[in-house]
């Protein structure tokens, strides 16, 4: 009962420390991470003309050479070379212009459909994953411990 | 980061030919860390949790990408160590964090518009290492690619070990 205790213990202690960076990487991104700024610059676009951002977002709708990204405040992305369509996956990274729009210097599109064979994809990875797994191990009492026939080195 | 497919066969192409050769690496092993390999994608647990709600009920915002980070990724690989026998713990940690630094270090492959990768050494550094630029995650030559190599990993593992180890 009190290796039970005690495990108990330390996988509280574990989820702790886990939920602890996570918390603490979300409050400190924003000072570190070049995503997290840009979108600082982003929410307040005049007081950032002229600073480079680059962001990840999902197109709107596409005008020409400009796309609409789903961002708050809505924002326009020029000079878009990239074949993007509603509905795509866009990286971009560009300036800030005076109107507040970004002049795109480098746009990244994943499309819509490839990002849905993706999900496909990496769920059967993760029935492949398990399925691996249990195939080597076997639940006896509360713990993980070989199947029979494997080696115990 | 690639699909999720190609960093679990990218374990298995790694580490499965280290079963060959050296002693005491089992089959197990290697699945443990394909378990590791899928920690970091726990951050997807994001496109079924709605953020805004989350984000009001905190009073601010939480980012699932953290999980996609060395720390979180090291206390959830100790959790799942702690699922396993007693003195298994410590190997079974080895493996799920071997797993889910493949997945950080396979993840710098992927293309990025700002040139920079993630600080994905949280909490050690906020360094954020350049990206190499080979792929993108919606690509689907990287998961054929890794099918085809494991698939010849496998097939070499039937010769070497016909009975499976």
């Amino acid at each position: 009962m009190a290796g039970t205790g005690r495990r108990l213990l330390v996988m509280a202690l574990l989820f702790g420390l886990f939920l602890g960076m996570v918390a603490h990487y979300s409050a400190a991104a924003d000072r570190h991470v070049t995503t997290r700024q840009s979108a600082a610059k982003l929410a307040a676009p005049a007081d950032h003309v002229g600073e480079s951002v680059y962001f990840w977002s999902r197109v709107e709708a596409v005008e020409g050479d400009t796309i609409v990204v789903s961002r708050s405040p809505r924002l326009a992305v020029t000079g878009v070379d990239a074949d993007a369509r509603a509905g795509d996956a866009v990286q971009v990274y560009g300036v800030i212009r005076p109107d507040g729009m970004v002049a795109a210097e480098r746009v990244i599109v994943s499309a819509r459909g490839d990002l849905t064979r993706l999900y496909a994809v990496s769920t059967l990875a993760l029935v492949l994953a398990v399925a691996c797994f249990l195939r080597s191990w076997t639940v006896n009492g509360a713990a993980f411990v070989p199947r029979e026939g494997e080696s115990d080195a | 980061m690639p699909d999720l497919l190609t960093h679990v066969l990218a374990v298995f192409v790694v580490l499965k030919p280290a079963t060959w050769w050296i002693d005491g690496v089992e089959d197990r092993h290697v699945a443990t860390a394909m378990i590791g390999t899928v920690l970091p994608d726990l951050s997807k647990v994001r496109l079924v949790v709605p953020a805004e709600a989350l984000r009001e009920w905190l009073g601010r915002p939480l980012l699932f990408a953290a999980i996609h980070r060395l720390g979180p990724v090291a206390a959830l690989a100790g959790l799942g160590a702690m699922c396993f026998e007693r003195d298994r713990r410590a190997p079974a940690f080895a493996w799920l964090i071997a797993g889910g630094a493949l997945h950080l270090l396979l993840d710098l492959t992927v293309k990025r518009a700002g040139g920079v990768a993630p600080p994905y050494l949280y909490p050690l550094t906020w360094w954020e290492p350049p990206a190499v630029g080979l792929l993108l995650s919606s690509d689907s030559w990287p998961w054929i690619l890794a099918a085809a190599v494991a698939t010849v990993v496998w097939v070499i593992d039937r010769r070497v070990d016909p009975g499976g180890s």
